[in-house]
């Protein structure tokens, strides 16, 4: 191979100016916000987009930043972002108002392939604020549920406190097989009413008799309940090729440039946030 | 039928930076306590003598640029984007750097285009600086993709400059009525033995995915001291972050800066989680995707071999020795294993 080569004009990358600048969000207004639990709440948008489940944006304030926020709600009309109060953005985005605005962008990535995935069972996993993208998902199949089969929802929490979606939890039992858990029951909350089961979520994954054959799971979670429950169903008899990974990175701009995101050569930004499982497995951490 | 090649004698040369400099920006290397690609009024001011330390990225993926400024719940973006850029000239530039601005132009252009990078960029001249010895024991461009855009190329020899254009607006230079004089018609051929640099440092294969799993990639990273001087002064990694400040008026600015990924901040998300907190990773994802994941997407390596990160690294790791003694190590366990297989046939 010629290593000097003399530019060639086909392969001279075009400088042309793109129409729209990407890094430019657009304002959207806060309609209701939602305390979910003590370092949680939603907030409902109004920001008209079509996305697919498992798709995030970038919801930022001015002066203090950005961050990717996943969309847990399925409507062409208004957009529900459930977030966790953990960081500088977050903390911000906890005070703002109803009749606020934030600015969006997105949305970005790629989601859960839903319409390759018809005819299956779904199973979902998901662990704390993790159980956000899942949410979205079932959003998504309150309008689509005959094209799946059997739909269980496996979602852990760390307390009673800490259950999110608690308002939906009561529909969510009438159509699907609906397992909330709590990692541990404290003293000071036996005058609490609550409807859930005591343990991590992995033990009553062991437990659980979950069809292995025509499934597919979605986990999302920390990092070492995700790891955990791939073990189990792994055990339990599941291929990589039938589970599906939310995974989570620092983002800056969420467009495949600013490199934090990559995961061997992948944008998690772009080729996720969702991964099938054997496109990253043996990428732990790269 | 090659370019017509022209030929320029190195007063001419100075004479011809002089008056270009009167009519558009030109930025060459100059010396101060370093020598780095700077505006230049005159042409006394180059110094070609030794090897430019800073990269010319910064001209174009600039830190500290304002990407955009929030100001009573609006956005207000920069002017210099609705605006039409002068032309400027960039010259002096060796081939490694040459190779590193194609790069940040495929990184910056391809998908998602960046605005503030093209904008720039635009209206930019690239004159090339060829010379055969060009390098210390540090270079290794002929070892990987070398693969340049240009609108000029200067080859220097003895007592003048072989030039020739790579692009119409170059042409358009050589045929300007106030340069012209100074471009005589060579009726030399370049071939390819004068395109090449002769270099000490081989890189042996820019194919790396087998050794990934190596021990030594460990050896080599745990003399890192984690300062990130091999992001900083490498030509094309482009990795950057926004950055949100407060102003006195009240408003507030969105600026990107250039990030290094051999930092933990690179991957520390909110709540404290660091995804690659280990060196040895740290290191590897910047070799491999300076090498592999670049060339995946793109189809040549990120790396032009400029030696930057190797020369000024104050650990002194070489990351292309490493590599090359990782290399040798699968060959001979290779042969090993096919002497065995033919014994015990």
């Amino acid at each position: 191979m010629n290593k000097n080569k003399t530019p060639d004009s086909k392969t001279t990358p075009s400088l042309e100016m793109p129409k729209m600048n990407p890094y430019v969000p657009a304002k959207a207004k806060v309609l209701e916000f939602f305390r979910e639990s003590p370092d949680n709440f939603s907030i409902i948008i109004d920001f008209k987009t079509k996305h697919e489940p498992g798709q995030f944006v970038m919801v930022g304030l001015p002066g203090i930043g950005e961050a990717p926020i996943s969309i847990c709600s399925y409507s062409s009309e208004h957009m529900k972002l459930n977030i966790r109060e953990v960081g500088s953005v977050t903390n911000s985005l906890a005070k703002v108002k109803e009749g606020d605005f934030v600015f969006v962008r997105g949305p970005y990535g790629t989601g859960y392939p839903m319409n390759s995935l018809e005819g299956n069972n779904i199973i979902m996993i998901g662990g704390g604020c993790g159980v956000a993208p899942l949410k979205g998902v079932i959003d998504y199949l309150s309008s689509n549920r005959k094209k799946y089969k059997d739909i269980d929802l496996l979602f852990g929490y760390r307390s009673v406190h800490d259950i999110l979606f608690k308002r939906e939890i009561e529909t969510w039992k009438q159509h699907y097989n609906t397992m909330i858990s709590i990692d541990k029951a404290d003293d000071a909350d036996k005058n609490v009413c609550y409807d859930a089961k005591v343990g991590f979520v992995t033990e009553h994954l062991k437990k659980s008799d979950i069809p292995v054959k025509s499934s597919v799971v979605f986990i999302c979670g920390p990092p070492k309940m995700m790891e955990l429950v791939i073990e189990i169903l792994k055990e339990k008899g599941f291929e990589s090729e039938q589970i599906f990974v939310s995974t989570e990175r620092l983002m800056q701009c969420a467009l495949g440039k600013c490199g934090h995101c990559m995961i061997r050569g992948k944008y998690t930004c772009m080729d996720g946030p969702v991964f099938r499982l054997d496109e990253v497995e043996k990428f732990k951490n790269d | 039928m090659g370019n017509i090649v022209y030929a320029i004698s190195f007063s001419n040369f100075n004479v011809f930076i002089d008056k270009i400099s009167k009519q558009m920006d030109v930025f060459g290397p100059a010396r101060d306590k370093v020598t780095e690609y700077k505006k230049i009024n005159s042409s006394s001011e180059l110094f070609f003598d030794s090897l430019v330390e800073y990269t010319a990225k910064d001209l174009f993926f600039k830190p500290g640029e304002l990407i955009m400024n929030f100001n009573k719940g609006n956005i207000m973006l920069p002017g210099f984007l609705k605006e039409k850029q002068k032309t400027k000239v960039l010259l002096g530039l060796r081939m490694c750097d040459l190779a590193a601005i194609r790069k940040q132009d495929i990184a910056f252009t391809q998908g998602f285009k960046d605005p503030y990078y093209i904008k720039r960029r635009e209206n930019t001249l690239l004159f090339g600086y060829h010379q055969k010895q060009c390098g210390d024991n540090f270079c290794f461009c002929q070892s990987v993709d070398l693969k340049v855009n240009f609108d000029l190329m200067f080859y220097k020899r003895h007592d003048h400059y072989l030039v020739e254009a790579g692009s119409e607006r170059g042409q358009e230079i050589i045929d300007n009525k106030n340069f012209s004089k100074f471009f005589d018609n060579s009726a030399y051929q370049l071939t390819n033995e004068d395109r090449k640099i002769e270099n000490q440092l081989k890189l042996s294969s820019t194919e790396i995915e087998e050794i990934y799993g190596n021990h030594e990639w460990k050896n080599l990273s745990d003399q890192c001291i984690s300062c990130g001087v091999c992001n900083s002064l490498c030509p094309t990694c482009y990795c950057f972050e926004f950055k949100d400040i407060h102003n006195q008026d009240g408003s507030s600015d969105k600026l990107r800066e250039q990030s290094q990924c051999q930092l933990d901040c690179f991957t520390k998300v909110a709540g404290g989680a660091v995804f690659r907190p280990k060196k040895e990773d740290k290191f590897k994802h910047r070799i491999y995707h300076q090498l592999q994941y670049f060339r995946e997407k793109h189809g040549e390596t990120l790396c032009v071999g400029c030696g930057r990160c190797i020369r000024h690294c104050p650990a002194k790791i070489d990351f292309v020795t490493g590599i090359n003694n990782m290399k040798t190590d699968v060959k001979d366990a290779v042969s090993t294993v096919k002497k065995q297989e033919v014994q015990s046939k």
